[in-house]
């Protein structure tokens, strides 16, 4: 938990190094869990599987129709109504389930040439770590999440909207760096984001490994959310200039943490010196 | 133009040393003044009556007023303890105060006859400070800002005209680092002469000059840092925390600095604060005050869901919804106050009420006829209010936001058989006065509802039938700050909703249960400031 002496962009910073830090890891991405999410459409009623998109045939919709006895996957095309009565669906035997993505979701995988363009910020935005995996940047990962404010999505993107970064080239935005689906216009997306107002994630993801939680409320909800966010690290950023019930209800759960975590005392190696006026307080599960 | 996270953190990057400077100020007469009435309120809050209730809740009001504000003492002081009506009469209702509030009254004649010390030292701060080019400010609650401003204008009228005042926690985030802070009272996180604890753990500026009456004390735990639970202000008040050494937090290290000034006081002062806490906290919860216009407001308790309208939510799904009134928006949210009711009293509003159009006017032609005489048989009946005269005169006004009317029904009933207003509502088998009184309450904005529906229930019906009138409430969001919506024929619940758009929101209240949920004279509130 961090304590800020005003208001900033701070959690979207994290959230950037976070990024930063799973772009090493050669297995941060969705594949496994992308593909049982569509396998799982099978269980459901036909009429109540989602819409999928198809990379290799975007002109139309589809649902996801089986996996056959030799494993291969077939997904079937939705007729508009109005065309309904003239014609029958066509399926797409074997079909790469890397390439077929959720309406309204970032795209799993993308092309050569597609990947995120802002490979040289993220490479040159720290020293000391590793070399960024070039595959990751054309791949879709929902480990980490950036929990938004609760005063709306605009809000926690407007803030962070005024933090720009370069590297050589023209200044790019730290919201659109970190790659929230809605936030950009790249078809994949590093960063996961929940919406603490209406209490929502944009996409469904694999097991979180950290959330990053944008202010007093937004660590709240995130705290009380045990179902997404029970079993990854939280990292939350505080603006103590807040009114003292805010304050307050930030120290009644930190007490109640007390009962699970204990407070470490010494700050760790790999953190540089804290600055003068930002204070910090790590707890860790019993 | 709001300030950056990149200006606040290079200001407390640098190495300014932080200093409380204390000036403690000492007055024979005001000590006097201070002690006697604290026993008169303590005696009195102890009596059953309701009127004794309300007169100590008022000089607690003023007494917490006297010791975070530099009000000039003048005429007033004695004036306004003066409520509780002549010596003789003081000493046979409550022969226990009757010495106490001779005293008080002695002092107040004394007190009223020199200039406020605090104003003296404020103004000879303020000099030198202007002369040396410093840049300060002052933090105080929005009332106390003229007499801060009579203290400058003596020195300067152009100074006035200055942005030196900060007023709520959210004014204090938007600030660009200035010099020096200048306060009035002791540092309280609510209530009166309430700050940020930010003005401790997230300081804007390099010293802090606070000006407090002897006795006084800062709150302990004062300047709280949520993530390390450590505070500046210590348990004694008068410690202040050291820095952390294990290098997990840079807390900002304040120095303190104590001048004395004033006479010599045989007798330690008690701090006030410290003894309305023990009162304050019988019967009464934490609330929050919406503000509905300059006038009006509505009182909340702190934990209590209210039904909100934002038209610049994020989405149309987020605009209708449940929310505590401590997280609700100002910038443009309208509170909605289901007026529900099994019996249609037509196109409702506090402009046009019916019923108080005709009490209102015989009101208005008694008060012409013989005010004095209204005023004391009104008392002898058994409306013991303390400023009856004019509040007499206040609720013979032409309604406005609410209809100003008695707080208690049988106040009400009492006012109506002095006017001779009798009889039944054509059709109706209730007498006259109370459908009148139903009306006031619907002004104030009561969800009266037979105390059938519970209050969750209420709120669940009233969502779903916001959610289908949403396009009409926008509309008229862009048009009226304060307005009703009649719910359709043949629905569940009849009535009005009444939307008062939200201009203001205070947190620093505790207030007993009859005090919540009715839109009243923001003044009136000023008694349940913690």
């Amino acid at each position: 938990m961090i304590s800020m002496p005003c208001d900033s962009a701070g959690s979207g910073l994290i959230a950037l190094g976070a990024i930063r830090k799973y772009l090493e890891d050669s297995g941060a991405n969705d594949i496994e869990f992308h593909r049982k999410r569509i396998r799982d459409e099978e269980k459901k009623k036909l009429k109540d599987r989602r819409i999928l998109l198809y990379t290799n045939c975007s002109k139309y919709k589809f649902r996801y129709h089986s996996n056959d006895d030799d494993g291969r996957d077939q997904i079937e095309q939705i007729l508009r109504a109005s065309k309904k009565s003239q014609q029958n669906p066509f399926i797409i035997n074997d079909v790469d389930l890397k390439a077929v993505y959720f309406e309204g979701e970032p795209c799993l995988m993308i092309d050569n040439g597609n990947e995120l363009p802002y490979g040289d910020i993220y490479r040159n935005l720290l020293d000391k770590c590793g070399e960024v995996y070039d595959s990751n940047l054309k791949t879709t990962y929902s480990g980490v999440c950036l929990a938004g404010r609760t005063m709306g999505e605009n809000t926690t993107r407007d803030i962070l909207s005024r933090i720009r970064l370069h590297s050589g080239s023209e200044p790019v935005q730290l919201d659109i760096l970190l790659s929230v689906h809605d936030w950009s216009c790249e078809k994949i997306s590093r960063l996961l984001f929940f919406n603490s107002r209406t209490k929502k994630i944009d996409r469904q993801s694999a097991p979180l490994r950290l959330v990053v939680a944008d202010g007093d409320a937004a660590f709240l909800k995130v705290y009380d959310n045990i179902d997404l966010f029970g079993e990854c690290d939280i990292i939350a950023v505080i603006d103590r200039t807040l009114e003292r019930d805010r304050l307050d209800k930030i120290v009644e759960t930190i007490n109640k943490l007390a009962q699970w975590y204990l407070p470490e005392n010494v700050l760790p190696e790999n953190i540089p010196p804290i600055p003068k006026g930002i204070s910090l307080a790590i707890w860790k599960k019993r | 133009m709001s300030t950056t996270a990149s200006s606040i953190c290079a200001f407390i990057a640098q190495d300014h040393q932080y200093v409380i400077d204390r000036r403690v100020i000492s007055s024979c007469d005001f000590s006097l003044f201070r002690r006697n009435l604290l026993k008169i309120i303590k005696t009195l809050n102890e009596c059953e009556a309701n009127d004794t209730t309300e007169i100590s809740n008022k000089l607690r009001w003023l007494l917490s007023e006297w010791i975070t504000t530099p009000i000039p003492f003048g005429k007033d002081l004695s004036e306004k303890i003066k409520i509780l009506g002549k010596p003789e009469e003081v000493a046979m209702r409550w022969p226990d105060i009757k010495e106490a509030y001779e005293v008080s009254l002695i002092a107040a004649t004394r007190l009223s006859q020199n200039e406020n010390p605090i104003r003296l030292e404020i103004r000879h701060v303020i000099d030198d400070l202007i002369v040396s080019g410093k840049k300060f400010k002052i933090y105080c609650h929005k009332n106390a800002r003229q007499y801060f401003e009579s203290i400058m204008h003596d020195l300067s009228p152009d100074l006035i005209d200055g942005d030196y005042f900060i007023h709520k926690p959210k004014d204090y985030r938007r600030i660009e680092p200035f010099d020096v802070l200048i306060k009035v009272g002791p540092f309280r996180s609510c209530g009166w002469g309430s700050c940020p604890d930010a003005l401790l753990t997230a300081p804007r500026f390099e010293t802090a000059i606070q000006f407090v009456w002897s006795g006084s004390r800062d709150e302990p735990g004062f300047g709280l840092d949520p993530v390390t639970g450590v505070s500046i202000i210590g348990e004694n008040s008068f410690d202040l925390s050291l820095p952390s050494e294990n290098g997990m937090s840079r807390v900002i290290p304040w120095a303190l600095k104590i001048t004395q000034t004033g006479e010599f006081l045989p007798i330690i002062d008690e701090d006030e604060f410290q003894v309305f806490q023990t009162i304050n906290k019988v019967d009464k919860r934490t609330a929050v005050l919406l503000h509905i216009d300059e006038q009006y407001g509505i009182l909340y308790p702190f934990r209590e869901k209210i039904l909100i309208f934002n038209p610049t939510a994020d989405s149309q799904n987020e605009q209708i919804g449940l929310h505590l009134p401590g997280d609700v928006s100002v910038s443009g949210a309208f509170l909605i106050l289901p007026i529900i009711a099994p019996v249609d009293f037509g196109e409702l509003h506090a402009k046009d009420g019916a019923y108080s159009l005709i009490w209102k006017k015989r009101l208005s032609e008694e008060i012409r006829k013989d005010h004095s005489g209204l005023c004391k048989r009104l008392f002898d009946s058994g409306i013991k209010l303390i400023s009856l005269f004019s509040r007499i005169e206040e609720w013979s006004n032409p309604p406005k936001t609410v209809i100003l009317a008695p707080q208690k029904v049988e106040h009400f009933r009492i006012l109506i058989d002095h006017l001779g207003i009798e009889g039944h509502v054509e059709g109706q088998k209730q007498p006259w006065w109370q459908y009148a009184w139903k009306e006031i309450r619907r002004s104030k904005g009561e969800a009266i509802s037979e105390g059938r529906i519970a209050q969750d229930l209420l709120h669940e019906h009233s969502l779903k039938l916001l959610i289908s009138l949403q396009e009409k409430i926008h509309e008229k969001t862009k048009q009226e700050t304060d307005f009703y919506i009649r719910l359709p024929e043949g629905k569940e619940l009849q009535g009005h909703f009444r939307f008062c758009k939200i201009v203001d929101i205070e947190i620093d209240f505790r207030a007993p249960d009859s005090a919540f949920r009715e839109i009243n004279d923001l003044r009136e509130f000023e008694q349940w400031r913690g």
